[in-house]
């Protein structure tokens, strides 16, 4: 920086002459790497007059008179104003960010970023990236160390979970917290409640991080260890990301508008049998039985139910009525679009800023009939009122409607779930086994049904707002208010109309499910800052701060209706309702917080902190808890023997240690709580009457969940910085994990949240930056690479029978309620990594007689030629669930992201390319798909085609007519390791001379998700079905294809 | 400076000052416990919730006839679910064990609860007795059911907390005991059936439940034949139960809460939620028993050699009318569905229980109650114990009541029908064969089904449920099960969900032979 500060000197120092009108010329460059900005901003002070530089970031202009100022800015870089002073030509440097020095955002207050002290991430997104991300949880994938991004499908509006470094807590919320411009926002994982109940309903999450437009976003800092998260304490634990969005400059209104353009389709879609395979299959499995055929096939191929005989069958050839073969996949997929308009103004004056944006978005999925449409806007404002005191307020509201269609689902039957029934439905119009066993013509035809009698259709509003008062004491104190709030009303609507399953046993369910809540928090600090003797400087801050959540969730269900054309809206003319559902929920968390940064020298820096919080989830013994950290940085780069080094630009060493907490219960837990019955007791004569229950088994002794965590890193830069990175290790340790442990029955209740254990995660991370070329070509490469281990520690329950060993330990929920995949997938073994999956160790096909002979029976039943053969672990010749053992390890060996940016001139190309390996994935649509059951239900084609069949010694899947009784088993674990090619864009930026008024224009095309390597054979490896629920990971149970798309956009400033 | 400071002192002031009342939880839309107990009406709606626990679908309402009629050895059940329990081959991982366990527990610590708080409350509550004796009722019932299912099981009397999660099976005798005791509370607690409003049991029912449990003791120890009778003379002499006058009319639609009925579950149209399945269960599919839009699915179906012996023994009994639907059926869509006796093979190779048709069934609710216990019920009971006393003459006016009524098509008081006929001159022990086989034509799924095929031992189990079942010629070999002969399906074994959670339940403490 200080060269940058010294040529800068130089530039402006070069005067030429003085002369009374003319002109004046010269280039704006970025500061850090001498890259030509393109449409900056060039004002005289004086007369208002202004241009912007060109392609390669030259400006000339028109001066009247030689002492005249100039006034050059730039979006995102600090504005700059320069006397002419007669010079004819003059150059600008600018810097990026509004100080002098790079300024990072931490908890409750900003540092320069050579003082960082803890680990802590800083991405400033560029336009052309982030335009390529309909959120901005997806843009962080691969991009930041430690941070792993997992998606629960790729369906409209589907929610991506953020772990960083590992998770923490086998229960509850692994989320990090969230602070949008200092408003907390902790919704990741809140949705509406499900308002239809009972038949294991299941509504899937929808995003709860609404209302962030990416391309708002000026920085996004993640905080990931102790030193830098205390200062969150008790919800600091999972990591912090704090989101900045952008703001106003100084000078005229800079107008933005920027547009895209979606298309994609579905991809990776995997071969199910067709028609006439599908016949086949089912024939000979019938024929293997003895029993008569399903269907017939002519010579010319077609395809009819059979009947009585084969001579029946030709005899009566003429009449007799052939089946339509139909592919569900092309029949119901289509293309999706997207379309996204962004409008942004920004400006100002000396003592005020303000910076506006409204965007619309609308989105139509692979599904027909799904559709998003979102408006939202943003304001910024800040006005200094005098030299003290400054006011910003800031709103932003967003509305979005949506469309959805029924993706992820945890029952197991094929009906249950549009997706599912497209691959699995029999590939044949009007079949009776897609129709409920009805006539087609009195329904919709299988996976059509769901497109007109199924719907999922939800409005949001969210609004944050917040208002920040500054106030300078004197030079070293300033005391900062700020109060944020974050609303927000979502609602859901469904139906289940009578073409499907769940719908027809109802005649037709309607539920309406909505969510109110509002959280705001305030926070005062006191912010200091001085320096004595030029070697010690000193900052910090102390606050306290309040913090307070209120939900409202209301369900309405209805059923059993005469006529279904009003679908949900019609709930009021159901036969059947339920009392309507009413949840209040309120929580607090009062805190008392602290931060000091002192520095010596500029070499050694310290950090201390600590955060006191109290929550109202937790009774009065257990209430407050204390979060202090520590940290220490050695700026080597700062010493003698290194400051005159040629080869070293940066080196710095950090160590940090410190506390943080989690209390991701929900309220109440502390208290047994009361709640009338879902129905009415009836009265005996039909009437009904309240009854109540308990509903939990409350548990007083609950407490924080704690987490320790030491982080080791060194920050490196070489050759000026032309290479920069950093490196990180740590290791923390979760203690009194929030659990849900599975109590006896006899309890009254199954299960009670409980601290008990501890976990420990450890992690190296590395980042990289080079230029790799600077000039005329410009080449920029980054990377990320990042691991992360962890281990069981202790669970707090005592040894018990799992498989053939007694061990401490515990399992997972049951992945589906349905009869498929009725198991726990994932083990949590003290001494192991968490979330193992847990089944039947196979091995192969029982081929042959001598095979069968050492085959052990299967839950007591004799297994057979064409079996598969499952590995009895106890030698006791029987498969029991003595005989399950670890089958598989969900959790990646490494993550690493890839992403180059090359310009020449007006063009750039940058791409991404992101990758997870070593984890394994329980593919649960096996259960279905990888089996030749002989069940009316499609199959995948090298299931039927590789079945074991008398003499068949090479055979890949069982016999036909095979089925379990839903184990699971390592048939169904695969490698979820992928390469992704996430983007590769290009992109053109018109000349600003070339059109006028417009001081700059970008033009992109870019690819998504074009390449993709993987082993995995289901839609997509990025997936887990059940990202939410630490209890079942890695799982992918009937998740939906991802899309493969191309994009066109443009950026005007002007 | 001093600004500073004064700045300071008002920071500090503001934060302090926030921070009293703020952080404690006062829960707004829903009750904690002292709240419910503290008026009459609370109390009232604590004690209904006990019976909507009871009659809930985990509980009495569908997975106790999943689990309890196949595994009693007289019915068949197509659910995949249940295909152990079919086979008398139970797996403590079964769903229907589970939930049962876990809903019946949950009754029972809904009733703790309700007797802790009542205990503790004045006279000034005037529903304070009665509700104690509904909740001791309850808990009794359930825990006769506990020991009859499982043997000696967790005893839990109080309300569960922290301490007392995990607790050990008590011994046989001690559930035995706890039933006892609460029953007897109970008895005298609660008023009589026509005092006791909203479709709740009256004191008879925990009497006859009583004799239930002292006739399973007999068997072991012939002293308790005299205190069943004991239990069920009061009841025939208070005249509060009569027998309706023809068997139908007991099961027709829109009847309900009769004179006849002791214990009866109650349902209505109260909700979406599925809560009784019976509809559901026992209608066949496809059926005009049930709207066409509302799809029932017939699963449990009785066996073979169960409706054979009924259709032997009586062949024209009215009863079979009401209780059986055989041979064919009307589809929904017009045609006719072949049944038992006329196929033999596959699903419909077995006919179907006609008892709990519901013409109004919506596909979620149903207003048909289930009836638990009814004074039929306690007449057979009756004449069985006599029988045992005194020998058959005294025993056969309580089993010719039932037999007359059973006669009788229009309720005229005459004979419409010449069978069952009266019983004379029998032995002691053709007695109380011919009682045991009367019970099932006149009760079938009536909810004592497993239990009166276990409580007399081992060996009438075998000779007549497997025996009978394994040797009946129209056995069909394709998917009939071959039942085992083994002495474990005495008991069902404690479900897999309690040994591994309950810390002092281990895998040893298995009830024999699972």
């Amino acid at each position: 920086m200080k060269k940058f500060l010294s040529l800068f000197c130089l530039t402006i120092g070069i005067t030429i002459g003085l002369h009374a009108q003319k002109t004046i010329k010269g280039y704006v460059t970025d500061a850090s790497n001498g890259e030509a900005l393109i449409g900056a901003t060039i004002l005289i002070k004086e007369t208002g007059k202004g241009t912007a530089t060109d392609i390669d970031g030259a400006y000339t202009m028109e001066i009247s008179d030689a002492d005249q100022t100039m006034i050059v800015s730039y979006t995102g870089y600090q504005t700059q104003e320069q006397s002419i002073n007669g010079a004819s030509k003059l150059d600008f440097l600018l810097k990026s960010g509004e100080l002098l020095e790079e300024v990072l955002v931490i908890g409750y207050g900003s540092i320069e970023k050579s003082d960082k002290t803890g680990a802590i991430e800083s991405i400033k997104p560029k336009d052309k990236d982030v335009l390529q991300y309909s959120n901005f949880q997806d843009f962080l994938q691969g991009r930041a160390t430690g941070v792993q991004v997992l998606s629960s499908g790729s369906e409209l509006l589907s929610p991506s979970s953020i772990r960083i470094r590992g998770a923490n807590s086998l229960r509850g919320d692994n989320e990090p917290l969230f602070v949008v411009d200092g408003i907390i926002v902790n919704s990741s994982t809140e949705d509406v409640r499900d308002p239809l109940q009972g038949g294991n309903s299941f509504l899937s999450a929808q995003n709860g991080l609404s209302g962030i437009n990416p391309q708002d976003i000026e920085s996004i800092e993640i905080l990931k260890d102790a030193s830098a998260t205390a200062i969150y304490g008790s919800r600091g634990a999972n990591g912090v990301i704090l989101i900045t969005t952008k703001k106003g400059l100084l000078g005229k209104p800079q107008f933005s508008y920027k547009a895209t353009t979606r298309i994609g389709q579905a991809t990776r879609l995997y071969d199910v049998l067709a028609g006439d395979q599908f016949v086949d299959y089912i024939n000979e499995y019938r024929n293997i039985q003895g029993y008569t055929p399903t269907y017939y096939k002519y010579e010319d191929g077609s395809v009819a139910n059979f009947n009585t005989s084969a001579e029946f069958m030709e005899s009566r050839s003429d009449s007799i009525p052939r089946l339509t073969p139909i592919n569900w996949c092309e029949d119901i997929l289509q293309n999706s679009t997207s379309q996204n308009h962004r409008f942004t103004v920004a400006g100002g004056s000396e003592s005020s800023r303000y910076y506006i944006g409204a965007g619309y978005n609308q989105a139509s999925g692979i599904i027909p009939g799904t559709k998003m449409r979102a408006g939202d806007f943003l304001l910024k404002y800040d006005h200094e009122l005098n030299s003290r005191l400054t006011l910003s307020p800031r709103i932003s509201a967003s509305y979005t409607v949506n469309n959805a269609s029924k993706g992820s689902e945890n029952l197991g039957s094929t009906n249950a779930s549009l997706m599912r029934q497209i691959v699995e439905a029999v590939p044949f119009l009007g079949d009776l086994e897609n129709n409920l066993g009805l006539d087609a013509a009195d329904v919709l035809d299988g996976p059509r049904a769901w497109l007109s009698d199924y719907n999922d259709d939800g409005t949001e509003v969210r609004a944050l707002g917040s208002l920040t008062a500054n106030y300078k004491i004197n030079d070293i104190f300033s005391y900062r208010v700020l109060a944020g709030v974050d609303y927000r009303n979502k609602e859901r609507k469904l139906w289940y109309g009578t073409s499907l399953f769940r719908g027809r046993l109802a005649n037709g369910e309607a539920g309406v499910g909505t969510l109110n809540r509002v959280r705001y928090n305030i926070d005062n600090t006191l912010n200091f800052k001085a320096s004595f003797k030029k070697r010690h400087k000193i900052n910090g801050t102390v606050g306290f701060i309040f913090d307070e959540t209120n939900v409202q969730q209301q369900g309405a269900t209805s059923s059993n209706f005469s006529n279904f054309e009003l679908k949900y809206n019609g709930i009021a003319f159901g036969q059947t309702f339920s009392p309507m559902q009413l949840f209040n929920s309120q929580e607090s968390i009062l805190s008392f917080l602290g931060r000091v940064n002192y520095s010596y020298k500029n070499k050694y820096l310290v950090t201390l902190s600590f955060r006191e919080d109290g929550s109202s989830k937790f009774t009065n013994e257990n209430k407050w808890s204390f979060f202090p950290s520590a940290a220490f940085a050695w700026k080597i780069i700062e010493e003698p023997f290194m400051k005159n080094s040629n080869f070293w630009s940066d080196a710095k060493l950090r160590i940090g240690y410190g506390r943080t907490g989690s209390q991701a219960i929900q309220p109440y837990q502390t208290l047994t709580r009361y709640s009338p019955t879902d129905n009415l007791l009836s009265n005996g004569s039909g009437g009904g009457v309240t009854a109540v229950l308990p509903q939990n088994l409350g548990n007083s002794n609950l407490k924080w969940e704690t987490t320790d965590q030491l982080n080791l890193g060194f920050d490196f830069g070489f050759l000026k910085d032309r290479f920069t990175g950093n490196i990180d290790v740590y290791e923390k340790t979760t203690s009194d994990l929030l659990q849900v442990l599975k109590i006896g029955p006899s309890a009254g209740f199954d299960e009670i949240i409980t601290n008990a254990g501890s976990l420990r995660n450890r992690g190296f991370e590395i980042g990289l930056n080079t230029h790799v070329l600077d000039g005329k070509f410009q080449w920029d490469v980054y990377g990320t690479f990042s691991m992360n281990r962890n281990q069981i520690q202790n669970l707090g329950v005592p040894e018990a029978q799992f498989g053939n060993e007694l061990r401490k330990a515990i399992v997972g929920d049951l992945v589906s309620g349905g009869t498929i995949f009725k198991v726990p997938a994932n083990i949590f073994i003290e001494g192991q990594p968490s979330a193992l999956f847990w089944g039947y160790q196979t091995n192969g096909i029982i081929d042959n007689t001598e095979e069968l002979t050492g085959s052990p029976s299967v839950q007591g039943v004799a297994s057979q030629l064409g079996d598969v053969m499952y590995v009895d672990q106890n030698g006791d010749g029987n498969i029991s669930d003595l005989d399950l053992t670890i089958i598989g390890n969900p959790n990646p060996d490494y993550t690493v992201g890839l992403g180059s940016d090359f310009r020449y001139k007006g063009f750039n190309v940058n791409f991404f390319v992101n990758s997870i390996q070593g984890n394994d994935i329980a593919n649960g649509n096996l259960g279905r798909q990888g089996l030749p059951t002989g069940l009316p239900n499609n199959i995948k084609t090298e299931v039927y085609e590789g079945a074991w069949r008398e003499g068949k010694t090479d055979a890949t899947y069982p016999r036909l007519g095979y089925s379990t009784k839903g184990d699971f088993t390592d048939r169904m674990i695969e490698d979820g390791s992928f390469v992704r090619l996430s983007f590769v864009s290009l992109g053109y930026t018109i000349p600003s001379n070339l059109i006028k008024g417009i001081n700059g224009a970008n033009l992109f095309v870019t690819g998504h998700n074009l390449l993709l390597i993987t082993k995995y054979s289901g839609f997509d490896p990025e997936v887990n079905s059940f990202s939410f629920d630490p209890t079942r990971q890695g799982i992918d149970w009937n998740a939906f294809p991802n899309e493969k798309s191309i994009s066109f956009g443009f950026n005007l400033n002007f | 400076m001093k600004k500073t400071a004064i700045y300071t002192i008002i920071f500090i002031l503001l934060g302090l000052q926030a921070c009293t009342d703020v952080l404690q939880e006062d829960p707004k839309s829903f009750y904690a416990e002292d709240a419910i107990y503290a008026t009459e009406q609370g109390v009232e709606t604590a004690i209904n919730g006990i019976y909507y626990s009871m009659g809930a679908f985990q509980n009495y309402g569908s997975n106790f006839h999943n689990l309890m009629m196949p595994h009693s050895g007289l019915f068949y059940s197509s659910q995949q679910a249940s295909v152990d329990l079919v086979g008398l081959n139970a797996n403590s991982s079964n769903i229907n064990i589970s939930s049962v366990w876990e809903f019946m527990y949950k009754t029972i610590n809904a009733a703790n609860v309700a007797i802790s708080n009542l205990e503790a409350k004045d006279e000034s509550f005037s529903n304070k007795s009665t509700a104690l004796g509904h909740a001791h009722f309850v808990r009794g019932k359930i825990y006769l059911d506990l020991v009859r299912m499982f043997g000696g099981v967790p005893l839990r009397t109080k309300p569960i907390d922290l301490e007392t999660i995990h607790l050990a099976r008590a011994s046989r005798q001690e559930i035995i005991d706890q039933v006892i005791a609460d029953l007897t509370i109970a008895k005298q607690l609660m008023p009589g059936p026509k005092d006791s409003p909203n479709g709740r049991p009256g004191k008879w029912a925990a009497h006859a439940y009583l004799a239930k449990l002292y006739m399973t003791l007999a068997v072991e120890d012939p002293a308790f034949w005299q205190k069943a009778q004991e239990e069920l003379l009061p009841i025939i002499q208070s005249g509060d139960h009569k027998l309706m006058p023809t068997y139908a009319e007991i099961f027709r639609e829109g009847n309900e809460n009769l004179e006849e009925s002791i214990l009866e579950l109650q349902y209505g149209f109260t909700g979406a939620l599925r809560q009784s399945d019976m509809i559901r269960l026992y209608t066949p599919s496809n059926s005009v028993f049930a709207p066409a839009s509302s799809p029932t699915f017939g699963r449990i179906r009785p066996n073979k050699e169960v409706f054979d012996a009924h259709f032997k023994q009586y062949p024209s009994d009215p009863r079979i009318e009401t209780t059986f639907l055989y041979n064919t059926y009307p589809r929904s869509n017009g045609g006719t569905q072949n049944i038992y006796p006329k196929t033999k093979t596959g699903n419909n190779g077995y006919a179907c229980i006609a008892k709990w048709f519901d013409s109004q069934y919506n596909g979620t609710t149903t207003e048909r109650n289930y009836i638990m216990m009814r004074y039929a019920d306690v007449l057979l009971m009756m004449a069985e114990v006599t029988n045992e006393i005194s020998g058959p003459e005294e025993a056969y006016t309580y089993v010719n009541a039932v037999l007359k009524r059973a006669r009788d098509t229009n309720g005229d008081g005459a004979n419409d029908a010449e069978q069952p006929a009266a019983w004379s001159n029998m032995s002691k022990e053709t007695f109380r064969d011919r009682i045991m086989a009367e019970r099932r034509y006149e009760l079938l799924t009536e909810s004592e089904d497993w239990f009166d095929t276990r409580r007399r031992g081992y060996d009438y189990f075998k000779a007549h449920v497997i025996d009978p079942h394994n040797a009946n010629p129209t056995f069909d070999k394709s998917r009939d099960f071959v039942y085992p002969d083994d002495t474990k399906n005495m008991l069902l074994p404690i479900p897999l969900t309690e040994i591994s959670g309950n810390q002092k339940v281990s895998a040893g403490d298995q009830n024999p032979g699972y």
